[in-house]
């Protein structure tokens, strides 16, 4: 059962003006879509933008997707916050060395896995946008030198917080809860939707063992065999390999990625 | 279903937020916190000393000493 995969321009050339159209994305596209250093931006704004000045378009994503996508949020904010609290407001803040310190390193070990990749890849359009960001265990690193030194409470680290996660983080949770719609079989507006009565988890969990995909594209691809959606949006090859085997929807990438997924499969 | 906001409006808000600074406010309250904490230098600790050396925390300057494989500190006249 083959499934099909469409490049965006060719998808884009396809949509009629006012066609109701209703697209799963996979949180790569949330992620690049929101991102603009993200390697895929273009594309996907290209997209998205395109199709929401011809179409009446609906997302729809996974509650593991929204988590993804909060999470890359959390570490670009903290890094973003940290860094400037070294450089921008270095002058206003003056940090105590193991404090600037600690945050430097990070940025070293940082900006040298960019390079790495930079060089590995050969095509700039590959370069993973999260390379940018501190990890979550360099995060952890930073936090532990901002414990306060004389009494054991985290004031200091739950000030950096506030500043630059706390708001900024909710705002955005709700904007991307305006962006699109959490698939949920016990939401009556999504009735419709539905194919079945009831989600099969244990299927994602198949879907998973017998391609190896991350489990979260594994719901993804469960939840997209449960509705009527016909389109999922991804730019990752896992998606559409499985797709390919798993069921009749149509899998929407980046014009660039369908060429060299081709060339993959066919060796 | 109500109608949704034009994504470009979101994408748009969304960067705004990414992109937005502390106020003098929030940089003056996570100062305070900070100092609260000794995670700033403090204003005595910023003070030269007679030779003119910043006298910049000198508990973590000496938790990074580096000594030389016979336990002499390297620099040492």
């Amino acid at each position: 059962m083959a499934t099909n995969r469409i490049g965006f321009r060719q998808f884009l050339r396809k949509v009629n003006e006012s066609q109701d159209i209703r697209i799963i994305v996979d949180s790569n596209i949330i992620i690049s879509y929101f991102d603009e250093i993200h390697s895929a931006h273009d594309d996907v704004s290209n997209l998205l933008n395109s199709l929401d000045s011809i179409a009446n378009v609906t997302l729809y994503t996974t509650v593991t997707t929204k988590s993804e996508f909060l999470d890359y949020q959390r570490r670009k904010l903290l890094t973003m916050g940290l860094l400037s609290l070294n450089e921008e407001f270095k002058d206003k803040i003056k940090l105590k060395p193991d404090c600037s310190e600690v945050i430097n390193t990070v940025k070293l070990r940082k900006n040298m896995r960019l390079g790495r990749e930079i060089k590995r890849v050969s095509d700039e359009s590959e370069i993973n946008s999260a390379l940018n960001y501190f990890r979550d265990s360099e995060i952890k690193e930073i936090k532990k030198v901002f414990r306060a030194r004389d009494i054991q409470d985290e004031a200091g680290w739950l000030k950096i917080c506030t500043i630059f996660l706390k708001t900024k983080l909710l705002e955005q949770e709700k904007l991307l809860d305006s962006f699109c719609n959490y698939l949920s079989i016990h939401d009556g507006s999504q009735k419709n939707l539905f194919t079945v009565s009831e989600i099969d988890w244990n299927k994602a969990t198949i879907i998973s063992a017998e391609t190896g995909m991350g489990y979260s594209d594994a719901m993804i691809l469960n939840m997209a065999c449960s509705t009527e959606i016909e389109f999922i949006a991804t730019l990752d090859f896992d998606l559409v390999y499985a797709g390919a085997f798993q069921m009749q929807k149509s899998i929407l990438l980046p014009d660039n990625r369908i060429k060299t997924f081709k060339r993959i499969l066919k060796n | 279903m109500k109608k949704r906001r034009k994504f470009s409006e979101i994408y748009e808000d969304m960067d705004s937020i990414n992109k937005r600074k502390p106020t003098i406010e929030e940089l003056n309250e996570l100062e305070e916190t900070l100092k609260k904490s000794e995670l700033i230098i403090s204003e005595s600790e910023n003070e030269t000393d007679s030779d003119g050396v910043p006298q910049v925390d000198k508990s973590a300057m000496n938790r990074n000493k580096i000594e030389d494989i016979n336990g002499n500190e390297p620099n040492r006249i």
